[in-house]
């Protein structure tokens, strides 16, 4: 089997296995959980099985067309950071899904929801670590947005499941659309969405300006996306989903995405200057400010969310001051924390579903009811806290190491990074010994033990699994080295990476580290001492009190936008329109005409009109009823008075010698009075007139509409003036007075051309008097349903009487 | 010279006559109704077909030859349009046809649907600018009609804005036709083409251009033009709203297109940057009026001016790629508006109203109308990889290209708008529990609608599967559109009656 076909299957079976899940008929009531988990077996297998044929240090390249047009293709990159994430990601989902079937156990209604939003999840997070082009990388990522979306709101019912839900996709996809931007310019820079092609050549030095806006766009992507600041508060909201759903989506893969982009922008982007100081302040400030909050928060998943916030701007600031060369550790950075949070967000799931409650300051003495989970528990909090024998402690000295080392280079930014490594490792300690010692250890509360049921096997296994592995991996961490070794990607690593030892001496990073444990230890021993209640996130930290207030404002924005343009109040509203109409139209005429633009046009101009005092007497008889409408209060003036305004532009006509206009004219209106006579006298009789026009009746709203309606006319009248001041010399016009009787045998040439030589208007025009035709009787039947709806009732008849409820 | 686009105007004329005659609604009458309108939307795409190369289909009304006749011209984008304008007009007649039992259907309705979308085609279809007038007043009567006839007292009072604003702006397009013939001596495209070479820098063009896009802008619903539209499409029955929002804003959009990229050369660069900060006003205040709302409909209703917004910013641009951009967006926001309007009727149908605080639990009541809403929700707000994604990549690339970096802003900060939105009918309608439980309806009918609503989703996923061939389309329009000589040449080669004897008369 190819390579290529291979790739295609993994990618395509978790899409494949959602779908079937979705459409799994409701009795079969445990195949959704063993679809998904065989799902994720294979492709976990599928993904092996390329990466032992791909050899050590695989590099190549899939690709099938899409959309050429955009420069996307199906393209994926097959090389160390894809497939390590892949393992990550297929792994990880092995295990959740093991985890979810005693999570899920009692829930058969929603598994086939579950558990296709889990598949739907993994297959997207494949897409984006194979992407070899960074638009088909974005469309997965934010796929995997959108299925967070999904499985954090998967308790719908529940107002805080939404609002969780809602805060993350919005803050992840705004984040995303900045990132879209910066991937579309670093396509006008370099020419191309191929990451591959991107990465073999150096960056083009021609819009140096906009390299550096690209770095940024991107970066917020990633920030957003693995909650950094200032984006770090959507996480620890996000911990309504279902505890699998958070040990999975957000704190082992979807949410370390942020940092697989920056691993692949560390190649392209990691030499210029602005790249260290970019993503270390934010990340260092993130890892303290998240450990802050952990040691404050009470709620078990509270706290693994601000530290794995914490553990996320650790991972960032790792790549922000790595070396030019390359990075040697960030593999068992990442390792380490998929072991020991994936765990722990299992543990804390296993005490909310055996005892009832996550909040710590209820829950304790659990450990000889749950001896196999303390124990995970336990290594997983040493490996928290970095102590030896882990891979916490590897991870903490080897970032201690190259961060004394980077003190050097990076001048103050180093040394903010080691105060906000030290004081995090510290903390660190401090929430790790909270955790294991007031949820295992202590006196059991009666709500527990009135509560407490034991877990299943599904449950309890695979954080002993993940714990297993921190210990192993850290009692004999040369494994470690041949495993990560065929992984490595040139240009993001060195290649030099020390053999992972136990022991390595008495060095100064073990030095700190004993300092830290002890002070960490006293720091826990001092904020909770005795049976001190946690402190709680003080409402000043909470970012998404910020968040909720942009939201609230945004939607009160939107009330004031809706009342600053009237859209709300039927009589200001045209009047609005035809003020803009008239300001555009005036300004325009004022410009042109008043400061010269118009220039020599102005001398064919005959601003006079040909008047003859007759004209002048006609024109004076069409603007007096005019007049009328202001004046009159009653709608049978007002029609009245624009009849007689109708009419006598009828004589204007026949002054203009067009005869047949005249008789249009004057059919058109009589026909047009009396039909409006006759229907708005229908509605005056039902008391329905009162009921729609609130006309504002004071002289100022009046004298408002006068004044429009004049500046409109006058800026129209100017312009037709200038505009037909200098007729075109040969209209088509004259065709048809020449041939009117040669080709369309007729003597008329007005007739010819509506019936013949443009009659498909005459046809429209037709059309339009039978539509017309048809509402004017609509409107007449609608009075007489009316009063047989009385009769009816007001069943469920939409367009028939439905909107009632609107009237409020 | 091809008769088909002749055809697609004359079909539904004459089965809106039909339906009109044959007054008494039955379902017999209901079948012919939707038959034809599948037979109309399958003429569109056999056009759509023929012209997918960038081939015109011009045709003669009367057999007089342009520009004396009226030409019929048929390029892709106009082909493209009227095969989705008439793809929703069957889905929505479809629909209309399960909303409620024939006999309780409004005999009026059909015969205007049909003249309706006899006008819409002839827009698109037609080559001439007074013609072109006369399909906007025929697809506007229309509408006219179809916004009174089934509404209440209550509900006809938002008609009164939206038939007096847009007899407004069929004033201001009378008078620009007037004095096109003034300025040009023609009406037919193709001829102002040709005639409009020696008026460049001539500020009666200019005047004539602003004066038309005015217009074009009313019917499209451009900020601070649009109060016509938020309060009044609500109050349509479900199917007319769908059919609404597909089609008539989307009209005056084609028109502007039609208007400055191929009618009038491109030399106008002030009324392009006007046109582009409108754009941006649009679609940031349609964005938040539709946040601030707390209807379905409502919300659905001030999307579509944010939407109009998000077109016309890249088309502003006035490039190749801002066309193309605005082009795809306008076919994509035709198909999925009209969908979610059906959406918001059947939640009507269900639970008699879409007031959001009143309704929820959709999500487990019919979850197969949640994944419909969530598939055309989401395309609209631009989700990858789904439909509404492809116009709005297109329009970032072309608004970065030419370094517009305010109308980008203001183009993104009317997605974001439009995602919050739509998460808040998720939240509400769908995911959250229902406050007053909904009346269980096993009606058949239910599922009818949303099996209808079905149709334009397979339709939105066929535009996100084969997005390629789609943008290709739409780049094949853009750039139909944008030639104006080819536009030109193809129509005025066109030999009618007159010239056959012996050359030109």
């Amino acid at each position: 089997m190819s390579l290529g076909l291979g790739l295609a299957l993994v990618l395509l079976l978790p899409a494949a296995g959602a779908l079937a899940v979705a459409l799994v008929p409701r009795r079969w009531l445990p195949f959704p959980g063993f679809i998904a988990l065989g799902v994720a077996m294979a492709s976990l297998c599928g993904v092996l099985a390329i990466g032992s044929k791909a050899g050590a240090h695989p590099s190549f390249v899939l690709d099938w067309s899409w959309v050429p047009e955009c420069g996307l293709s199906l393209s994926f990159l097959v090389d160390g950071l894809s497939l390590f994430f892949a393992v990550i990601v297929l792994g990880m989902g092995v295990l959740v899904l093991v985890y979810s079937r005693g999570y899920m156990a009692g829930r058969e209604g929603d598994h086939r929801r579950f558990y296709a939003g889990l598949l739907f999840f993994m297959g997207s997070m494949l897409g984006t670590v194979f992407s070899n082009n960074l638009l088909l990388l974005f469309i997965f990522w934010e796929l995997t947005g959108l299925a967070s979306f999904l499985l954090i709101g998967f308790e719908h019912t529940s107002e805080e499941a939404r609002r969780g839900a809602r805060m993350s996709l919005l803050v992840t996809a705004v984040t995303g659309l900045v990132m879209l931007l910066g991937i579309v310019m670093l396509k006008q820079v370099t020419g191309t969405y191929d990451l591959a092609t991107i990465l073999r050549s150096p960056l083009p030095q021609t819009h140096k300006d906009w390299l550096d806006a690209c770095l940024v766009l991107l970066v917020v992507g990633a920030f957003g996306k693995s909650a950094i600041f200032p984006f770090h508060f959507w996480l620890p909201n996000a911990m309504t989903a279902p505890t699998p759903v958070s040990a999975y989506l957000h704190s082992a893969t979807m949410v370390k995405l942020g940092i697989f982009l920056c691993a692949r922008l560390f190649p392209i982007f990691g030499e210029r200057e602005l790249w260290a100081p970019l993503l270390g302040v934010p990340a260092f400030s993130t890892m303290l400010l998240g450990a802050v909050l952990a040691l404050m928060s009470s709620d078990l998943k509270a706290i693994l969310a601000y530290s794995t916030v914490s553990q996320l701007g650790y991972l960032i600031g790792y790549y922000a001051l790595g070396p030019n060369g390359g990075v040697d550790y960030d593999y068992l950075h990442i390792l380490n924390h998929l072991f020991y949070k994936g765990s722990l967000f299992m543990v804390a799931g296993i005490v909310e579903h055996a005892a009832g409650s996550r909040d710590i300051g209820k829950l304790g003495g659990l450990a000889p009811r749950l001896p196999l989970t303390a124990a995970s528990c336990a290594i997983a909090c040493a490996a928290m806290a970095g102590l030896p024998l882990t891979t916490g402690f590897l991870s903490k000295e080897f970032m201690l190491k190259e961060i004394f080392s980077a003190f050097s280079v990076h001048g103050y930014l180093g040394s903010f990074a080691v105060v906000c490594v030290v004081l995090t490792s510290l903390l660190k300690v401090a929430f790790s010994a909270k955790i294991i010692l007031r949820v295992f250890f202590g006196k059991e509360p009666e709500t527990v033990t009135a509560h407490f049921h034991a877990p299943s096997a599904w449950m309890t296994l695979p954080p002993a699994v993940l714990s297993g592995c921190a210990l192993l991996a850290g009692i004999a961490p040369s494994f470690l080295n041949p495993l990560l070794q065929p992984f490595t990607v040139p240009g993001l690593h060195a290649g030099t990476a020390e053999h992972f030892q136990i022991w390595h001496g008495w060095t100064r990073e073990l030095w700190v580290s004993l300092a830290v444990v002890l002070a960490g230890l006293a720091l826990y021993r001092v904020s909770h001492y005795g049976d001190r209640p946690c402190p709680g996130v003080p409402s000043y930290l909470k970012a998404e009190r910020l968040f909720e207030w942009l939201h609230e404002k945004t939607i009160a924005a939107g009330r004031a936008s809706v009342r600053l343009f009237q859209t709300d109040r039927e009589q200001s509203a045209v009047l609005a329109v035809t003020a803009f109409a008239g300001v555009t139209l005036g300004a325009f005429a004022w410009k042109q005409v008043f400061a010269g633009g118009f220039g020599p046009l102005l001398q064919f101009v005959d601003f006079t009109g040909g008047m003859s005092p007759l004209r002048l007497l006609v024109g004076v008889f069409i603007v007096l009823p005019a007049l009328g409408l202001v004046l009159f209060r009653s709608w049978g003036g007002q029609l009245a008075c624009l009849g007689i305004s109708g009419f006598m532009v009828t004589v204007y006509f026949v002054l203009g010698r067009a005869p047949d206009l005249a008789l249009t004219q004057l059919l058109v209106e009589t026909v047009s009075i009396v039909a409006i006579y006759l229907l708005l006298g229908r509605c005056a009789k039902q008391g329905l007139l009162e009921q729609w026009s609130d006309l504002p009746s004071s002289a100022m709203a009046q004298g408002l509409r006068v004044a429009v309606s004049c500046s409109v006319a006058a800026a129209v009248g100017v312009l037709i003036l200038v505009v037909t001041g200098m007729p075109h010399h040969n209209p088509v016009g004259n065709f048809f007075i020449r041939h009117t009787e040669d080709m369309a045998h007729g003597k008329n040439a007005v007739n010819t051309i509506l019936v013949d030589f443009r009659g498909l208007d005459t046809l429209g025009e037709i059309t339009v008097l039978l539509a017309a035709m048809l509402g004017c009787l609509g409107l007449l039947m609608r009075y007489r349903r009316n009063s047989e709806e009385q009769k009816q009732g007001r069943d469920l008849t939409p367009g028939l009487g439905l909107g009632e409820e609107g009237k409020s | 010279m091809s008769p088909l686009p002749a055809m697609a105007v004359l079909l539904p004329l004459f089965s809106a006559l039909v339906l009109f005659f044959w007054a008494k609604p039955s379902p017999l009458r209901s079948g012919f109704s939707v038959g034809f309108s599948v037979a109309q939307a399958l003429l569109c795409w056999w056009l759509a077909m023929q012209t997918r190369h960038g081939e015109i289909l011009a045709c003669m009304a009367g057999n007089w030859s342009p520009p004396y006749g009226i030409a019929l011209v048929v390029d892709p984008l106009s082909a493209v349009m009227m095969a989705l304008a008439s793809s929703v007009a069957a889905t929505a007649v479809l629909f209309s046809h399960y909303e409620m039992p024939a006999a309780r259907q409004h005999p009026l309705r059909m015969p205007l649907v049909h003249t309706m979308m006899m006008g819409a085609n002839l827009a698109f279809a037609t080559g001439d600018l007074f013609n072109l007038f006369v399909a906007f007043e025929i697809t506007l009567v229309a509408s006219y009609a179809l916004m009174v006839i089934e509404s209440d007292s209550w509900e006809i009072r938002h008609a009164v804005p939206y038939v007096a604003i847009n007899l407004v702006g069929s004033a201001l397009f009378l008078t620009a036709a007037g004095l096109v013939y003034s300025l040009f001596g023609t009406l037919n495209f193709a001829d102002i083409i040709v005639r409009s070479g020696s008026l460049v820098g001539d500020p009666r063009m200019t005047f004539l251009v602003i004066i038309l896009c005015l217009a074009f802008s009313i019917k499209a619903g451009v900020v601070p033009l649009h109060h016509w539209l938020p309060n009044s499409y609500p109050t349509l029955p479900p199917a007319c709203a769908a059919l609404f929002g597909g089609l008539l804003t989307k009209i005056g959009v084609y028109a502007i297109l039609r208007c400055l990229g191929t009618v009038f050369p491109p030399a106008f660069p002030g009324v392009y940057e006007a046109l582009g900060w409108l754009a941006a006003v649009t679609a940031v205040v349609g964005g938040l009026g539709a946040v601030s709302r707390d209807r379905i409909r409502d919300i659905l209703s001030f999307h579509i001016i944010g939407q109009i917004g998000l077109m016309l910013l890249p088309a502003a641009l006035m490039t190749r790629g801002g066309f193309t951009a605005a082009i795809l967006i306008l076919w994509h926001n035709m198909v999925v508006k009209s969908s979610l309007f059906l959406i918001g009727g059947v939640v009507l149908a269900i639970h008699g109203t879409d007031r959001l605080s009143k309704i929820g639990g959709l999500l487990r009541a019919s979850p197969w109308l949640a994944g419909l809403f969530a598939i055309q929700a989401f395309s609209l707000a631009g989700l990858p990889p789904l439909s509404g994604f492809w116009g709005k990549l297109l329009a970032l690339e072309a608004g970065i290209t030419r370094y517009e970096y305010g109308w980008v802003a203001a183009g993104m900060i009317g997605g974001v708008l439009t995602l919050i939105s739509m998460v808040k009918i998720w939240n509400s309608a769908f995911a959250a529990a229902s406050v007053e439980p909904a009346p269980t309806t096993t009606d058949t009918r239910l599922w009818k609608m949303a099996a209808t609503i079905s149709i334009l989703c397979v339709l939105t996923l066929g535009m996100t599967v084969l997005a390629g061939p789609m943008v290709k389309l739409s780049r094949v329009a853009a750039a139909g559109v944008m030639d104006r000589t080819g536009y030109a040449e193809s129509v005025l080669e066109l030999v009618g009656k007159d010239r056959l004897g012996g050359g030109m008369p």
